[in-house]
């Protein structure tokens, strides 16, 4: 019998097809209640996938293990909690969880604007559809989360949304389970953080293709989508610095980012989306750049299919395991489908599209603005060439050509050093022109103490080159951020009722957006310290007998002994260490390491001794039979840095959201006017 | 106007040429053929001196440990032809009897492809080309030796 998770699978395809057609139809021949009835069908799709992942939970957690995604990826002894991820933990489960969140976002959206751009939802509706069916489409034809396991007459198994002739439901005893490498908190909840922003990068989309259709390009669809933008950057960025976590504390090799195809996958339209977010405060204040910003938002979307195509579909080697699957084509077709429709949506409004205003000044807020965009896409396109490169020489010369890590790491250092320099600069300088004595005015201050903070440096005896452009940079824009908090609140005292602290409180609170935007900025430089500090690792390996001890840089530990333990799943070695720092205990620790037998798969299990200043990262290489071991020990300094400036991108990001009280006070009047005009032809 | 617009084209001009200079230049430094390693029997012998990227697979029981540093010998092989790696780092956890496994690297006289860097397959969620195998769900055979492991 078929499953019936496949039937409403099947369903919600029905659904998502009948909500396309039809909302087409209504918003073209502004026929609002076939566009209504479209919305209705959208409602359905996002209840019959809920439907669907919440029977693919129960399999999961009833260990049906007829169900063949349910044998491959889970067993009986996984945690509930890891239990719970294998719905993402494989190809299947996790294209059903793609449209589903797809549909999550877009039952949410037609919830929100019921009553609001009447004219746009049927466009969005229908778009939206057209990618949650997408996607359905694959979980019905090519990747089956629902497939069963069946016993055929000759003794072997196949799996099978239908029950082949003469074949006997099969379940195996126990699944295969999770591997162990995955079973990692960061890992558990890398995927839907990473997949929130990947999807939801289609509400912009979809807005910015409906405003093609109908023509109405003015700044109504930005409103919109402006929050709906960033709520998606925010997830993305999130995603991958969890997934760094994961590799940092997984992987044993003392890094969290190694410019793999997989991880630019998801940077790529990271970058995009910046770029966005910047240039369209160009678009509502100025109304300039409406067409470059119709590019950047629909070329972020494209770059999330992109980045979901080529990790998924096995073309481009990575050290990520993506078999080469049969989802390629449906993918290519697909892409072809959001680059070709746009492109002549587009090509069709660039004469509605194009403004009259222009640049004023080489210096002033717009250039700034500019030269950010062309940076971020600057960065985008060094890491796209890196990651298509070998795609196209073997098409070309019929062999695959890579660039190295060290290419990334060259191109984007410097280009990292000029966006810091950027994030001081932009936010201060006025817009259309500023004049020179302001500008001395702005930057006076920071420049004079960015400049004795390297004097410090220096005289502390750093010599790096980047490190000491990056470390000064920060200073600068650190105190750009500052002296703008400062002088507002300054600015709010003059009155003569607010303290200092309250008046930094309201400056953020009536500035959401600006004052938001540099506690992200101030993330950022945090970030850029944190990545700094990797010019500044060491690591060393020794071979240590039972007794004897290594120092690297301040640290000395000393090694005692290795005992090894087996229980039913794994075999461990575990060895014991005392880490001294200038001569002072600080903590003993146990490096193991841990040997799973039925997966045949070995685990690093790292320990840290983690401090803001660095982390001395610990591993036991190889543990010998004659008691001794290899240790390879890293100092890896302000990592911490890196995981800490998420927290800040996460707070500024959630301020900026806020809803502007000013704007809702506003809509609050005039109530009567906004009530929508439902046409019924 | 004209002069402004000008003044702008051509900082821009000189941004985007910064780039262009920087993205290439660095390029051309690190690349590297990624060649398989039946590949490696086509290839010129003067490109072999060069930098590679080389994708094969362990040959199972093929390590060779030394107990006093990382250092380990092992085999890749595809579709029949293999090569000898030599490196003295950590492996990666994912580096383990079968796996698929990139060096990067260059040969040394001795024969032996001197692997600076080592990346294994991560046998990821996505995994189901091989992560699938009939044979565990054989009901002819006996699950219970599978059932008794966990």
């Amino acid at each position: 019998m078929i499953d019936i998770g496949h039937l409403i699978l099947v369903l919600a395809l029905c659904c998502a097809g009948y909500s396309i057609v039809i909302s087409f139809w209504g918003g073209f021949r502004h026929r609002w209640d076939l566009a209504k009835s479209g919305e209705n069908a959208a409602l359905l799709v996002t209840g019959l996938l809920t439907i669907a992942v919440m029977l693919l939970w129960q399999q999961i957690l009833a260990h049906d293990f007829h169900n063949e995604y349910v044998a491959n990826y889970t067993n009986k002894s996984m945690p509930t909690f890891y239990i719970l991820s294998a719905l993402w933990g494989g190809q299947k489960g996790s294209l059903l969880f793609w449209g589903w969140l797809l549909s999550l976002y877009s039952g949410l959206m037609i919830y929100l604007q019921r009553n609001k751009n009447r004219d746009l939802m049927p466009h969005v509706v229908a778009v939206l559809m057209l990618g949650t069916g997408f996607f359905v489409l694959l979980t019905v034809f090519v990747t089956p989360p629902f497939e069963k396991l069946w016993a055929l007459p000759g003794g072997s198994v196949i799996a099978s949304v239908l029950k082949p002739a003469g074949a006997i439901a099969f379940g195996p005893a126990d699944g295969r389970g999770l591997n162990p490498l995955l079973q990692h908190p960061a890992m558990a909840i890398h995927p839907p953080v990473l997949y929130l922003g990947f999807v939801g990068f289609s509400i912009p989309f979809a807005f910015a293709i409906a405003s093609l259709i109908t023509g109405k390009l003015d700044s109504q669809w930005l409103s919109v989508i402006r929050r709906w933008t960033l709520v998606p950057w925010f997830f993305l960025g999130i995603g991958m610095l969890l997934g760094g976590k994961w590799a940092y504390m997984e992987l044993g090799w003392g890094g969290y980012w190694a410019w793999d195809p997989v991880e630019n996958a998801a940077l790529m339209p990271w970058l995009a989306a910046t770029a966005f977010i910047h240039s369209v405060m160009i678009q509502e204040k100025k109304n300039m750049l409406r067409v470059w910003n119709m590019v950047l938002i629909l070329l972020t979307y494209i770059l999330c299919i992109f980045g979901t195509f080529i990790t998924r579909s096995g073309v481009i080697s990575s050290v990520h395991s993506f078999a080469k699957s049969d989802i390629a084509g449906w993918f290519v077709a697909y892409l072809v489908l959001l680059i070709v429709g746009p492109a002549i949506l587009l090509i069709k409004r660039v004469p509605e599209l194009k403004t009259k205003n222009h640049f004023d000044s080489v210096v002033s807020r717009e250039s700034a603005f500019l030269v950010n965009n062309l940076i971020f896409l600057g960065a985008l396109f060094a890491v796209f060439w890196g990651t298509i490169f070998p795609m196209v020489t073997e098409a070309i010369r019929g062999v695959k050509v890579t660039v190295a890590e060290p290419f990334y790491n060259t191109v984007m250092t410097p280009i990292g050093m000029f966006l810091l320099l950027l994030t001081g600069i932009g936010p201060l300088v006025a817009w259309r022109k500023t004049s020179s004595k302001l500008l001395k005015k702005i930057f006076l201050k920071p420049t004079v103490i960015a400049l004795i903070g390297t004097a410090i440096l220096l005289a502390f005896g750093l010599r790096h080159f980047y490190a000491l452009i990056s470390f000064t940079l920060s200073i600068f824009v650190t105190a750009t951020i500052v002296d703008e908090f400062h002088r507002g609140a300054r600015a709010r005292m003059r009155g003569g009722e607010e303290g200092y602290l309250e008046a930094i409180k309201n400056l953020l609170m009536r500035n959401k957006r600006r004052y938001g935007g540099y506690i992200v900025h101030f993330g950022m430089v945090v970030m850029f310290v944190g990545f700094t500090g990797k010019a500044f690792t060491v690591e060393k390996e020794s071979l240590l007998k039972p007794g004897e001890s290594m120092t690297i840089r301040g640290y000395e530990l000393k090694f005692f002994e290795t005992v090894t333990e087996e229980d039913a799943n794994k075999v461990v070695w575990k060895s014991t260490m005392d880490v001294y720092k200038n001569g002072e205990m600080v903590k003993r620790i146990y490096p193991n390491r841990h040997y799973y037998k039925v997966q045949e798969q070995p685990t690093t299990e790292v320990v840290l001794r983690s401090t803001l200043q660095e982390d001395l990262y610990v591993v036991l290489a190889q543990p010998n039979d004659d008691g001794s071991a290899i240790f390879k020990v890293y100092i890896n300094p302000l990592v911490n840095l890196v995981w800490l400036s998420g927290l800040l991108v996460a707070i500024g990001t959630f301020i900026t959201l806020l809803p502007d009280e000013q704007l809702r006070n506003r809509k609050a009047a005039p109530n009567a006017k906004a009530k929508p005009k439902m046409e019924v032809a | 106007m004209a002069a402004k617009k000008s003044k702008i084209v051509i900082a821009i001009m000189v941004i985007v040429g910064v780039f262009a200079w920087l993205t290439l230049s660095s390029f051309n430094e690190n690349m590297q053929y990624f060649i398989t390693v039946q590949d490696l029997q086509a290839m010129d012998k003067a490109d072999l001196n060069e930098n590679l990227r080389i994708k094969g697979f362990l040959v199972a029981g093929s390590i060779e440990e030394t107990s006093n540093s990382l250092e380990v010998y092992f085999m890749l092989e595809d579709k029949g032809a293999t090569m000898k790696v030599r490196f003295d780092q950590e492996r990666p956890d994912t580096f383990k009897d079968g796996s698929e496994v990139l060096v990067e690297g260059k040969f040394h006289e001795d024969g032996y492809f001197d692997a600076k860097t080592l990346m294994a397959k991560c046998p990821s969620k996505y995994e189901s080309e091989e992560g699938y195998n009939l044979e565990d769900y054989d009901p002819s055979k006996n699950n219970t030796e599978k059932e008794n492991a966990y």
